[in-house]
């Protein structure tokens, strides 16, 4: 339509303005077409329509006068006849008026000035779309927004209270029996309710949106089991290394209790005497789709006999079953450097395998 | 833990009756004698009566005139020596100075009782 064929067909001033006609007449959105005194010269259907006036009362009349003069809005003058003339355009101006049996609508405005060769006067086209469904939709979905924000703070304190007092009555449990055994049982339970708490806190934190970036995860999970298992008492360092990469919530829930899982390991069994220095670090790294988590300590490399420990162990059970869940391997490699505990995921291509 | 009983006074303030119940079982198996507060107004009394409460240990969000971290403001104030932990299952209230100790619910009993050991050990 811009092109310059435009000119080149429409030599004849009639069938410039049957196109004109029909173009006001088939759009959707209600358009005047106004002249320099701002007289209606013409009028799209979908306007008689949503403003509920007829072609007679419309055609021919001045703007202003319009409907018992509904069209005298401050605004529109502003826009008519100081914006329009000054810059010639005007996009997307909201004007919020109570129009007759229609009520309080919000009004957005395009407007733009026509000049004709010869400086016959000027046209100017006058846009409106009734915005004011969408703008209440708009409304509705920002308090809704704030709805769920405010929701999902409520839902994270109270399973965090929740599981605080199932932490409470696991500890008074330990306290009231008498076999060491199961008392040992019990603390490691606890130990087991604050590690979810940990993983869900931090999850919960990066829930604005539907991947998890791994590395910040990570780090502020370890920097939570540091605070509340190493604290001030020894002399262990956490650190969490690598380049990270995506994951879905539900991953991310399970790689964190792996690295849990294991960093309480190392902490438990790596490091015997409480004086010695050592150091935990936590690496994933992602190439792809594959990916790969480790959890290194600079302990002893043979872990000793404790209630957990053994192939049968609870902890290392969880993390197999955990590994599994992200269809990866398991591999510990211990020797007089210490621990590494590997979680691997690799998959290949279908095309590399066929053609290797 | 336990190898020297520190015998000091602590406030315990949780309006759940398990969570303080739990808490003020960690303090006296740790050596502490403590005083059970299920409301900040509560605790205030406390303060009022005993001049040796050495440590505050309360949540922040419980029903009464005044929120935990409220509690924790007017104690600092008016007894600036008592040491102050905070716990919470809501992050951390923006009103708490940064100097304040703040627990994440469920907290570490270990990384709890190191803390009140170190602020009973300063207070001497």
């Amino acid at each position: 339509m811009h092109g310059t064929g435009f000119r080149e067909q429409f030599t004849g001033i009639a069938d410039a303005w049957a196109l004109a006609e029909g173009i006001v007449d088939t759009v959707r959105e209600p358009v005047l077409v106004l002249d320099k005194d701002l007289r209606v010269i013409a009028a799209s259907r979908s306007f008689y329509a949503a403003f509920k006036v007829s072609p007679e009362d419309t055609n021919g009349r001045l703007l202003y006068a319009l409907g018992d003069g509904q069209w005298d809005i401050p605004k529109l003058r502003v826009l008519l006849e100081k914006i329009i003339p000054e810059q010639g355009v005007m996009e997307g101006y909201e004007v919020e008026h109570e129009f007759l049996g229609l009520g309080s609508r919000t009004i957005c405005l395009n407007a733009r000035q026509v000049f004709y060769e010869g400086g016959a006067g000027t046209t100017i086209l006058l846009g409106m779309e009734d915005v004011t469904e969408r703008r209440i939709l708009e409304r509705e979905k920002d308090e809704l927004l704030r709805q769920k924000d405010t929701l999902l703070e409520e839902l994270q304190h109270r399973i965090s209270n929740s599981l605080q007092i199932i932490a409470s009555i696991i500890l008074m449990k330990a306290r009231a029996v008498q076999s060491e055994e199961t008392r040992f049982h019990l603390e490691d339970a606890h130990k087991r309710v604050l590690s979810i708490a940990a993983v869900q806190k931090q999850l919960h934190a990066s829930a604005t949106t539907g991947a998890i970036e791994i590395a910040p995860y990570l780090s502020k999970l370890c920097e939570s089991l540091a605070h509340s298992m190493i604290g001030g008492s020894r002399p262990i360092s956490l650190k969490v290394i690598g380049e990270g990469g995506r994951a879905t919530s539900r991953q991310a829930e399970s790689l964190g209790l792996i690295v849990t899982e294991l960093v309480m390991n190392a902490l438990k069994h790596a490091f015997p005497d409480d004086k010695a220095k050592g150091q935990i670090i936590v690496a994933y790294d992602m190439i792809g789709t594959n990916w790969k988590l480790s959890v290194a300590d600079t302990g002893i490399g043979k872990p000793d006999s404790g209630f957990a420990q053994g192939k049968s162990g609870l902890g290392t059970g969880i993390v197999k079953a955990l590994a599994h869940q992200l269809d990866a391997q398991v591999e510990t490699l211990a020797g007089p450097g210490g621990t590494t505990v590997s979680i691997t995921h690799a998959t290949f291509p279908t095309k590399a395998v066929q053609a290797a | 833990m336990t190898k020297i009983p520190p015998n000091a006074l602590i406030v315990v303030v949780d309006d759940d009756v398990f969570e303080r119940m739990g808490a003020s079982f960690m303090f006296v198996d740790a050596g502490y004698r403590v005083l059970e507060a299920d409301s900040a107004d509560e605790a205030l009394q406390f303060f009022e009566t005993n001049a040796d409460i050495r440590l505050l240990f309360t949540d922040v969000s419980m029903p009464g005139s005044m929120s935990g971290s409220d509690l924790a403001h007017q104690v600092a104030e008016r007894w600036p020596s008592v040491g102050i932990i905070v716990a919470s299952g809501r992050p951390r209230p923006y009103q708490l100075p940064l100097s304040m100790l703040f627990h994440d619910k469920p907290y570490e009993p270990a990384a709890v009782l190191r803390q009140a050991r170190e602020m009973t050990a300063q207070l001497g």
